[in-house]
């Protein structure tokens, strides 16, 4: 499972399109921190996963609630 | 011979070492059964089946008599056959009765929950986390636990902790009386009935998953920040550049990121954006970028 920590929400955009576009399988997650930047989590290999926020306030990705 | 109807009275010679583990999890099939709907579901094959003769010879009293090896070695056998037996009818009517009444998921939740509380640590925080569907992928977790597979992995995880106690037995009975006395051959017997029970699949089910969550932690890789410099622009511009097919960007990634291997970078589980994006690869990007024909 891969974080990438305090990215802007362009940038975050950017890591999950393109991760996506490599691994079409891979689960995503988008959380917004709390000093306002974002991370992104994901895990290419297809499998579930489970991201717990540090406190998140927003949250965007494939079955992700909206928090 | 009289079917168990609760849990907590039901278990009274349970081997020591699982007391513990065990003990935070009673509280899980209660709640099973009382969700469940289905009053003849128990969870728990029953202790022997009624041919005389077995029950006879596999009796605690009987094994506990023996003075010496082959006695003791035919009526654990004897003992085992009957566990055996009955656990075989048992398999079947679980099938049929979770399958009829639907409750798989049920059971799986409330597994699931409780005993990701009953566990403690990260563990239960995850599991928990599954449990109460908090956060996650939840979608693609109940597809693949919740769905299809609940029946198969309590099953298979009561054939796996039967095997575990089995190997076990087999080997107590290869030493001498003195070295696997029929007391403790008793106990194993006990154990081995207990591998065969619903509670004890949900425990096998949870260990697994607290291991699966330790090696998940233990294969984080965290990223801070975003590389912005010109030889990341490029790689990225290089890999999804305007005109080229869905196929053709992910080969580009996929070349890229074999040429950060080529550089000595573990790769594994890593899309090709973060390691282009990362700024703690700032050499490897230049060397990769240049590799793609980057002038810098």
């Amino acid at each position: 499972m891969v974080v990438n920590s305090d990215l802007s929400e362009e940038q975050a955009d950017q890591i999950i399109e393109t991760t996506m576009l490599e691994y079409p399988a891979a689960v995503t997650a988008k959380t917004k921190q709390k000093n306002g930047l974002w991370t992104v989590v994901y895990r290419v290999d297809g499998q579930a996963d489970i991201v717990v926020a540090d406190n998140p306030t927003e949250q965007d990705s494939d079955g992700l609630q909206e928090a | 011979m009289a079917r168990r109807s609760t849990v907590a009275s039901t278990r009274p010679d349970r081997a020591p070492g699982r007391q513990s583990a065990s003990r935070g999890l009673l509280a899980v099939l209660p709640l099973v059964a009382a969700v469940s709907g289905c009053a003849s579901f128990e969870g728990y094959p029953e202790r022997l089946p009624a041919e005389p003769v077995v029950v006879e010879q596999g009796s605690a009293a009987a094994i506990l008599g023996c003075a010496d090896e082959t006695c003791r070695n035919t009526r654990v056998a004897a003992r085992m056959y009957a566990i055996d037996t009955n656990f075989s009818e048992f398999e079947q009517k679980l099938f049929q009765q979770m399958r009829e009444a639907g409750f798989s998921t049920d059971v799986l939740t409330l597994g699931v929950t409780s005993a990701g509380a009953a566990s403690g640590g990260a563990a239960a925080s995850v599991l928990s986390a599954i449990g109460a569907g908090i956060t996650g992928s939840r979608a693609a977790f109940e597809k693949e636990v919740l769905g299809d597979k609940a029946l198969p992995a309590i099953h298979s995880s009561m054939r796996a902790n039967r095997a575990h106690v089995r190997a076990r037995i087999l080997t107590g009975l290869s030493k001498p009386l003195k070295d696997y006395p029929p007391g403790i051959a008793l106990t194993d017997l006990e154990d081995y009935y207990s591998s065969g029970t619903v509670l004890s699949a949900l425990i096998g089910i949870t260990q697994r998953a607290a291991t699966a969550a330790h090696e998940a932690e233990q294969q984080l890789v965290s990223i801070s920040g975003f590389a912005s410099t010109d030889a990341a622009n490029f790689l990225y511009g290089y890999a999804v550049a305007d005109g080229l097919s869905d196929a053709e960007k992910r080969d580009r990634l996929n070349r890229i990121a074999a040429q950060y291997k080529a550089q000595g970078v573990d790769t594994r589980g890593i899309a090709a954006i973060s390691l282009i994006r990362n700024p703690a690869l700032a050499g490897q990007t230049a060397a990769v970028a240049r590799g793609f024909g980057w002038k810098g």
